[in-house]
């Protein structure tokens, strides 16, 4: 029987209101609301799908935050309860024995990510005290109503296995649950179940809620709506004997649970379509005590989505416009039609009608542009988070960030959001989604990302990179005089440059019918921007005999490459300190002056030595070391300053560093470095001295000149002003990604001038 | 069978073929569910909006062609593939002529897959996208559009898309570093959907349905499966195997024990009847060949 969507079941004299729900849907907190709001039809006790010591830790935990029958308190989120799980699934007994063989280890010493790819076994269990679901209304509403709360589910099992499945939209149940439940009860209890897991808990559950109806006349049950018409068929089965009551659980058992405060960025997936959702669900919902006989109001998420959808629309029209391009700021109205098509598309297929956080964001990263999609997610997941120094007796749960953990880990900090180790977490009950973390788009995470890795490591900005890497080929190019000589090719379906009406002439004149069209390519013994041999490349942008107050030495560790290297054991047998450091490029000048912002620094550079191109992964750099032996990186200890190394570099160049300007002490610097000599770019005035000549010749390396004046001066004047953010590095390829107002601060976009590097240094080293 | 030519207006031209994947019916794709509901979701065709074109984008060997075949069985749709290179033309993409087998006829038109494509309503993939050149991209700037038409100057005919026609575009990840694709092109070629690595479990599905031979018996080839993991951990640290490298692992695994148990000087071309069943050395010296493990 069904009343609004609550389903009444009646055992003897006693009666079961249960509401089977889709977890973290208010729609159905909004029921179990319903059920606690009516003072002739409320439950004398409250059930739930948790285990006895959970349940009572969460309950004592809400009482504790002040929820209970004189106040109206709303729930600050995002709380959590997590437990650490010994069980493993039984199928996984035989490899779990093998395992220990093979590695000659107990389970407990091996790594978790081994014992989850292995075992499928997750060492952590996390409870998220989500408003938005019906178990943690249930306990609200025991506690507000002063009535027992009983967990009625195993507090320990292995972590279940379940096929994704596809149910009817759950946010159909706000407008009519009745109708909802109708429809998905069947279908739900027809999915796919872990016939491992799912039986025994059912069994255990119906048994446990046998013998509560027989204490109290109506009993409040919410749980998983895929348990329900198993679960009804279960207590209505006279062979199901009533399970003898447990004592309730001692301190000591209460304290095997951790509180805990979950990172915004996870737990924006536990707030029904998005959080802005949990925030209306708290002020509309009604405590049953005080506000008792005042049904809750219903919600409907797609007015709210679509509200925030067209916040996120304004804040972008309010920004200027470009007239010429008709884009504003990063986004181009195609874009953003092709964002709506998508995410109308996605709701069909995938028969929902309103959009959830994860469609959104799936949408928008496959047609916007980041800054866009940064600005939708900013908007969708504002909230009042909760302030973790408000709890500082409790652990941390957070994502992996950036070049920690594998894809789907978790960690658990004991001290603020730093340190701990990544691991695979299961959450009971489980999210309908849980998007994988996406560290360089979300904003919540690049602010977690900020709070652990900030001011760790500065990265060269991007745009500079690629600008400096492509004068750098063009310098070479020019030092050995390379340029593109014209030729004729036979017409082969492009003009290129046009018909070669002489050699076609020519060609008829011979009786041979062909068409000739004109063409270039690269003169024979011209250079090769695209072999290592023109590097280093050495900028002087003074000839003044000035000094220069500040060094700046920038570098990739060995630790961070050897992930990379295609033969570790090598790599790690020629580079076996892993805190050495491979230098990539040193300026020197003076600090300069730059937008206010903790994110950016900038050197106004008097000159520069380029030691290789500047790659934008480090999986690149270490394709470059190897395909140099790393000849051409000067390897620096980690504790050495800028100055030292400087010095370090000319003198082992061959020249007295207290005798000289920095202009020879950048040459004199580079010269070990190249392989049969370096390219210089200096104005025509600088001359180099009769020991720097020497130490050149004395290495037999030929230093190749071009003029400082062959180049744009707007060019020039670009990459004399050495920027760098704060980053981190993306795990994969070691991809350096900036915090997000770098754009911002620099002005310019990440990808610009990134066209202009030669395609072969472009793609270096990308392949696998 | 579809017809070698058509007529279009006056002229008889010769069609492309389309390509028919060699997938058995059992043979489902594993994983990619929310890929494949992208790229269906971009091919919704909705009042006043044209379908979008997806762009895949992923390393080699991840299954972004293995994607486009499901999808065009899924949608029974014809399948028309152009195959990218530095050396495609403009005249590729839209309409060639070569010297006539008939001799009657003096020169033949063949349709690009491209056009055969529009004018039948199919599926026109183009593979590698990022490896042509700019300037033969630009016939497709009017397709991607809401234009929907394709002009060829050698044919001297507009060729309307048929409403049913769909487009999709691959390339790997390599080829996109730098922004090799022309931004006339890059903006039409929404969305750009991200291939990544298939799971650990994934791959392990994969593995089982492409060699059933593996699933007997069941722990000798979860014992192999793990052995696999373990061995490319210790090679390659966290970088993920793609599906075709470990299919090509395994593929070669089982032809050495074939090889291994064929009669002596005899070349074994095909399975043999009784197969052995795979031990770890036979694992062990497939990874050393394909992937340079040392002894």
């Amino acid at each position: 029987m069904a009343r609004k969507g609550i389903m009444e079941l009646r055992l003897g004299n006693a009666s079961l209101i249960a509401v089977p729900a889709v977890h973290f849907q208010s729609a159905f907190a909004r029921l179990v609301n319903l059920a606690c709001a009516d003072p002739s039809a409320r439950p004398d006790a409250v059930a739930v799908e948790l285990g006895p010591v959970t349940a009572a830790a969460a309950r004592q935990w809400l009482s504790e935050l002040g929820v209970g029958p004189e106040s109206r308190t709303r729930l600050p989120c995002m709380l959590g309860l997590a437990r650490a799980n010994r069980l493993l699934r039984p199928s996984a007994r035989e490899r779990a024995l093998e395992l220990q063989r093979e590695t000659g280890h107990a389970l407990e010493d091996l790594p978790p990510q081994l014992l989850y790819e292995e075992l499928g076994f997750r060492g952590t269990q996390v409870l998220m005290l989500s408003p938005t679901d019906s178990i943690i209304e249930a306990i609200r509403c025991a506690l507000e109503l002063g009535v027992p709360l009983y967990g009625v589910d195993l507090d320990e099992m292995a972590n279940s296995h379940h096929p994704r499945q596809v149910l009817p939209d759950p946010s159909d149940a706000g407008r009519d649950a009745a109708r909802y439940l109708s429809d998905t009860i069947a279908l739900a209890a027809a999915c796919e179940t872990d016939p491992e897991v799912d039986p025994r808990r059912e069994y255990v559950m119906a048994a446990q809620l046998k013998a509560l109806l027989a204490r109290h006349r109506r009993l409040l049950f919410t749980g998983g709506i895929a348990h329900w018409a198993r679960l009804a068929s279960l207590i209505a089965d006279d062979s199901v004997p009533a399970a003898p009551l447990v004592a309730p659980p001692d301190a000591e058992r209460l304290g095997s649970l951790q509180r805990t405060v979950v990172h915004p960025s996870l737990a924006q997936q536990f707030m029904d379509a998005c959080p802005a959702v949990a925030n209306v669900l708290e002020s509309r919902r009604r405590h049953p005590q005080l506000d008792a006989g005042r049904p809750p109001r219903s919600i409907d998420a797609l007015p709210i989505v679509r509200a925030l959808l067209r916040r996120a629309w304004r804040k972008l029209l309010a920004k200027p416009t470009d007239g010429r391009t008709g884009q504003a700021g990063h986004w181009s109205w195609a874009s953003w039609n092709a964002f709506t098509q998508m995410l109308h598309a996605r709701l069909l297929l995938d028969m929902r009608r309103v959009p959830n956080l994860a469609l959104i964001d799936g949408c928008a990263r496959t047609t916007l542009q980041a800054p866009l999609r940064e600005s939708i997610f900013a908007t969708l997941t504002a909230f009042p988070w909760v302030d973790p120094a408000d709890y500082p007796d409790c652990v941390r749960l957070r994502p992996t960030v950036a070049s920690e953990g594998a894809p789907g880990q978790f960690v658990l900090c004991k001290a603020g959001w730093h340190g701990g180790t990544p691991e695979p977490v299961a959450f009971q009950p489980p999210p309908e989604t849980l998007s994988a973390s996406r560290h360089e788009r979300d904003p919540a995470e690049q602010q977690l990302a900020r709070d652990v890795l900030y001011r760790g490591y500065r990265f060269s900005w991007r745009p500079w990179e690629s600008l400096t890497t492509a004068l750098c080929c063009s310098a070479i190019g020019m030092s050995r005089g390379g340029r593109r000589e014209p030729c004729s090719e036979r017409f082969s379906g492009q003009l290129l440059d046009g018909v070669d009406v002489r050699k076609t002439l020519r060609a008829y004149a011979r009786g041979s019918e062909q068409v000739w069209v004109r063409s270039s390519r690269r003169g024979q013994g011209g250079p090769s921007v695209t072999s290592a041999e023109g590097f280093p490349v050495v900028w002087i942008f003074r000839d003044d005999a000035g000094s220069v107050s500040e060094w700046s030495v920038f570098f990739e560790p060995v630790a961070w490459l050897e992930q990379y290297a295609h033969n570790c054991e090598e790599f790690r047998r020629r580079y076996a300190d892993r805190t050495d450091r491979l230098v990539n490029l040193i300026g020197c000048g003076e600090q300069a002056e730059g937008p206010a912002g903790e994110g950016g620094s900038w050197l106004a550079c008097a000159g520069l030595i380029i030691f290789a191109p500047l790659f934008p992964t480090t999986r690149q750099s270490c394709r470059w070391i190897e395909a140099t032996n790393g000849l051409h990186n000067p390897l620096i200890p980690a504790a050495q300053s800028e100055e030292a190394t400087v010095v370090g570099l000319a003198g082992h160049g061959g020249l007295q560093p207290q005798d000289s300007h920095w202009q020879e002490l950048l040459i004199a610097g580079a010269l070990p470095y190249g392989r049969d000599g370096i390219t210089l770019v200096a104005p025509d005035r600088l001359t180099l001295s009769e020991n720097l000549i020497a130490a050149a010749a004395a290495r037999r390396k030929t230093i190749r000149r071009v003029p400082l004046a062959a180049f744009d001066d707007l060019l020039l004047e670009r990459i004399a002003r050495l920027s760098s953010m704060a980053g981190w590095i993306d795990k994969r390829d070691g991809e350096a990604f900036y915090v997000p107002e770098a754009e911002r601060l620099a002005g310019e976009a990440t990808e610009r001038y990134r066209e202009l590097v030669p395609p072969f240094w472009r793609s270096f080293g990308l392949e696998r | 069978m579809i017809p070698a030519t058509v007529k279009l207006n006056s002229k008889s031209v010769f069609l492309s073929q389309p390509y028919q994947p060699a997938l058995a019916d059992t043979d489902e794709l594993v994983g990619r569910l929310d890929e494949s509901r992208d790229v269906l979701a971009a091919w919704v065709a909705q009042p006043r909006f044209p379908r979008l074109c997806p762009l895949l984008v992923g390393d080699a060997g991840v299954g972004k062609n293995r994607l486009v075949y499901e999808l065009a069985r899924y949608t029974d749709k014809e399948l028309y593939i152009l195959q990218g290179h530095e050396d495609v033309t403009a005249e590729d993409l839209t309409c060639a002529v070569r010297f006539s087998d008939d001799a009657e006829r003096k020169m033949d038109y063949v349709l690009s897959p491209l056009a055969t494509a529009m004018l039948r309503g199919g599926i026109c993939f183009i593979d590698e996208i990022g490896k042509l050149r700019p300037r033969a991209l630009a016939p497709l700037a009017s397709v991607l559009d809401e234009r929907r038409y394709l002009d060829s100057v050698l044919l001297g005919e507009r060729i309307h898309a048929h409403r049913g026609f769909a487009f999709i575009a691959a390339t790997n990840s390599s080829d996109l570093v730098g922004g090799t694709l022309p931004e006339f092109i890059g903006s039409r070629l929404r969305p750009v959907i991200e291939v990544g690595y298939p799971s650990r479990a994934e791959i392990d599905e994969i593995v089982r349905r492409r060699f059933p031979r593996l699933e007997r018996p069941a722990p000798a080839s979860d014992r192999l499966i793990s052995r696999f993991w373990q061995l490319w951990r210790d090679e390659r640290g966290d970088q993920p195997p793609s599906p075709r490298d470990t299919l090509y692992l395994f593929g070669l695994m089982l032809n050495l024990v074939d090889a291994e148990g064929a009669p002596p000087g005899e070349v074994l071309l095909e399975a043999p009847a009784a197969p052995a069943p795979p031990d770890m050395r036979h694992l062990e010296a497939a990874f050393r060949r394909l992937f340079g493990r040392k002894e």
